[in-house]
């Protein structure tokens, strides 16, 4: 059943090698870096003490863990470190396990590698028992190192080899869950996606669930999640071992089942047939805008749902707001102690963040093209004008809406956690205000995509060096007329700025060239022979 | 409007490479009309700018008597189109898409739809992700031929069916034909263009170097003949339109120039013919004969 393991792993392992080294360098990048970092952060008695404070704020603990004390109840370094850390590096590993898991087992079986292989002297489980074998090692491997590596950057305490390597087993453990709710998945479904979907589904859950169970502390949620069962172990200050066994011991179990379910299956099957599609379309798909919608519908709904949920998380802070900039010097020297400063750099990223969704739904368009699926439409009787009309009001309300929804989730959090919450209006207009801003990027794409449609990627270009001064520019100080070479960074940043009659002036020039844009797009993509890609 | 497509001095350019030179092209009503001509010759690249998708840099292109680039969404409303490459989208079913192509134009048929889906042996269920390269072009197909068009336009429709879709593709063409429909097929197989069509044009390097009726095409083309004679055959050479004789141990074979093909086979059975063996002309041998004619 099992033969031919080892030149499985050896394929994968050939295979996936730079893969592996990528994510472990994303994981050094994140355990390592801010675990060098955090004394400089958190160094003094007395931000330590705020920062202890902080972390008691229930959005806190929701986000990112409970909080535990040594024996005379105080929060050391180490103990800070793991509760912001622990679960999001984990989350992460438990990332990293879904995507090779369907990669080798479900990916493979449907483009047929895996009918390749089998008719080889290998055993029916082999591709499971390699893939796993894989994901062990490289678990083990992760904890191992990055938690040798915890001990060699860590100070203040954070040196101590048993709480660095109880961590990295924590994450490699939690990592291996994944695998193995990853793996019983691939079994049941009979697509890589929708063992991915389910996949993923359930690592939301799980974080969900520990998010829940430490705001009741309640431990039997805790112990059901494999995110919430590895904060038991109070790495740094208790290093308790029994909740990694336990995880072990459930991971043993699950991965007996995924073999059984393996064994028990066709090739290429699911354990669930998957449920027939529609036989005829929604009504709505009957137009070049209804299909443009019905292709944009998903990742719509998602960033409707991601950027209100992002901005409640960073705007769950602001109950606390004051010890959180006086707990980090580098935004204490940002801001000068001003919290509204540190709302306006939060809305401005925010705006870039929107713009992102909005670009990519009009250069959907642009995929079409080049991918031969608008050929169908424009082969009808449907004009170029109708084709491009429904990825641009996508765009279009996109820019509108998700800075809307950017403000709305906001002010729920102002509002749960602020004594005396900001007011509704001037957060709508703090966001709304970069309006202009985002309309003339989407100018700017409708102008490559209608005049140089094979270098669309500018805008992306134009798009990270507007991330770059607003983001680094203000952290790192850089000099400002960097930032006015970016329309982000010609708006006022509310509410500590004022709104001056030259920016007035500014934004309606950049609303009016938006439209002109927009306009002249148009008509260079009506004019235009369609670009395929070959 | 006496002709459905007119093509003028049509020429473009994909920047420096020229693609199509000074092609002229003229289809009538109830004409299936052929387009020939091997990979890359300019088939695709005609076709789509017959549709307006790319606009001709010189030449007059007209279809239904309007023009192909302003009026294309008019003109498309009469219009059937199979793309060579049939990308669908991968998140859609089969049903789905069938259904948006149909609803896109004006007039089609529900129970001509069902019937096709049934013809063709497609699951519609399915999404676009799971089709082999046939069944998309069958989802095309289907779609085509259940819209009420007074032009079907196919661009190398059948590369992806197998043999026994191919007749069903066929007997499509010869329903829209009878109902006095045209069809532009563009195709690099010549014996379905010899089955299917009235008129053929035959295209190369962005060039038409022929043009006729199926019949008069004929005429150039040369048939792949293998005999095997009682006593050896002597003196074939200077039998007319004889070409590229090769001796083996037991047989003989040769290329004859179809309009010859009588006199030849005449003169084989003076030794005896024991076995012999037809192979229809190919494209390539049409392209060969083609430049030994305006060569000779
Ligand atoms: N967008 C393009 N850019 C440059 N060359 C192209 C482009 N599209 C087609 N060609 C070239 O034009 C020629 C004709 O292509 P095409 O019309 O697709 O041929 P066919 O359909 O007969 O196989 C080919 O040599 C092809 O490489
Ligand atoms: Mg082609």
């Amino acid at each position: 059943m099992f033969a031919g393991n080892i030149i499985l792993c050896k394929l994968i392992l050939r295979r996936d090698w730079l893969r592996i080294l990528i994510w472990f360098v994303v994981m050094a990048a994140l355990v390592l870096g801010f675990g060098s970092a955090i004394n400089e952060i958190v160094g003094t008695d007395e931000s330590l003490a705020n920062m202890t404070v902080m972390m008691a704020n229930p959005a806190m603990v929701a986000m990112m863990g409970q909080t535990y004390f040594t024996a005379d109840g105080v929060m050391t370094i180490g103990s800070i470190y793991a509760t912001m850390m622990l679960v999001w590096s984990a989350l992460f590993m438990g990332i990293m396990n879904i995507f090779h898991v369907v990669r080798h087992t479900r990916a493979d079986e449907e483009r047929g590698r895996i009918e390749v292989i089998r008719s080889l002297p290998v055993g029916r489980l082999s591709s499971l028992s390699s893939t796993m074998t894989v994901a062990v090692a490289m678990n083990v491997i992760f904890a191992v190192l990055l938690g040798l590596g915890l001990s060699v950057v860590g100070t203040g305490g954070m040196e101590d080899l048993g709480g660095a390597m109880m961590f990295g087993c924590q994450i490699g453990v939690a990592g291996l869950a994944f695998a193995v709710i990853t793996a019983i998945f691939c079994q049941i479904c009979s697509n890589p996606r929708t063992a991915m979907g389910f996949s993923f589904f359930v690592l939301i859950m799980m974080y969900m669930i520990r998010a829940a169970a430490d705001m009741q502390e309640n431990i039997v949620l805790s112990i059901i999640s494999p995110l919430g069962i590895i904060q038991m172990s109070k790495v740094y200050v208790e290093n308790l071992l029994w909740p990694a066994l336990l995880s072990l011991a459930f991971s043993v179990v699950g991965a007996g089942l995924a073999f059984y379910l393996c064994s028990a299956r066709d090739m290429g099957a699911g354990l669930v047939a998957p449920k027939p599609g529609k036989r005829d379309a929604a009504p709505y798909l009957s137009s070049p805008r209804g299909l443009a919608w019905r292709l944009l519908k998903t990742p719509f709904i998602i960033w409707a749902i991601a950027i209100p949920s992002l901005s409640m998380s960073y705007g769950s802070i602001m109950g606390d707001i004051e010890t959180f900039i006086e707990s980090i010097p580098a935004l204490q020297e940002m801001t000068g102690g001003d919290p509204l400063i540190l709302v306006g750099f939060f809305m401005v990223l925010m705006a870039l963040m929107v713009t992102i969704p909005s670009i990519q739904f009009l250069l959907k368009a642009r995929s079409q093209e080049s991918g031969g699926y608008a050929e169908h439409i424009l082969a009808r009787a449907a004009s170029r004008y109708d084709q491009l009309s429904g990825y641009f009001i996508i765009a279009l309300v996109c820019g509108v809406l998700m800075p809307f929804l950017n403000s709305v989730g906001f002010w729920l959090a102002c509002y749960a956690t602020m004594d005396d919450p900001l007011a509704f209006s001037s957060i709508l207009v703090t966001c709304m205000i970069y309006t202009p801003a985002v309309l003339f990027m989407l100018g700017l794409a409708m102008i490559l995509l209608a005049y140089l449609p094979e270098r669309t990627s500018i805008v992306w270009m134009y798009m990270g060096y507007s991330f770059a001064v607003l983001y680094l520019g203000a952290l790192m100080g850089l000099p400002e007329w960097l930032s006015y070479l970016s329309p982000f960074g010609l708006i006022p940043q509310l509410p500590a700025d004022e709104v001056t009659g030259a920016s007035v002036l500014l934004m309606v020039i950049l609303t009016v060239a938006a439209a002109t844009m927009y306009v002249l797009g148009f008509k260079g993509y009506r004019d235009r022979d369609m670009k395929f890609s070959h | 409007m006496s002709e459905i497509i007119n093509v003028n001095g049509l020429t473009k350019n994909y920047g420096s490479f020229t693609a199509l030179s000074g092609v002229d092209l003229s289809v009538k009503p109830g004409e299936v009309y052929g387009f020939i001509g091997p990979n890359g010759a300019g088939k695709t690249t005609t076709i789509r700018i017959l549709l307006g998708i790319l606009k001709a840099n010189s030449g007059d292109v007209s279809v239904f008597g309007k023009d192909a680039w302003k009026d294309a969404v008019e003109i498309h409303e009469n219009i059937a189109y199979v793309p060579g490459d049939v990308n669908l989208w991968s998140n859609l079913t089969g049903g789905e898409v069938i259904d948006l192509f149909v609803r896109l134009r004006k007039g089609y048929n529900e129970s001509k739809k069902n019937e096709l889906i049934e013809r063709f042996d497609l699951d519609p269920t399915k999404k676009c992700r799971t089709y082999s390269k046939g069944n998309r072009q069958k989802v095309a197909l289907i779609a085509a031929f259940s819209s009420a068009a007074d032009l079907y336009i196919l661009d190398e429709p059948t590369s992806g069916l197998d043999p026994l879709m191919e007749r069903i593709f066929q007997d499509c063409v010869a329903e829209v034909k009878n109902e006095g429909k045209a069809v532009f097929l563009s195709s690099h197989i010549l014996q379905e263009v010899e089955r299917l069509c009235d008129k053929v044009s035959i295209i190369r390097d962005g060039l038409i170097i022929e043009t006729g009726t199926m019949a008069e095409l004929r005429h150039l083309t040369r048939t792949s003949v293998t005999v095997t004679t009682e006593r050896p055959v002597t003196g074939l050479e200077h039998v007319a339109g004889v070409h590229d004789i090769r001796l083996t141990e037991t047989d003989l074979t040769f290329a004859i120039d179809t309009k010859e093909i009588n006199s030849a086979l005449t003169f084989l059975t003076g030794f005896g013919v024991s076995k012999i063996g037809v192979s229809p002309p190919t494209l390539e041998e049409l392209f060969m004969s083609h430049y030994e004619n305006t060569r000779g």
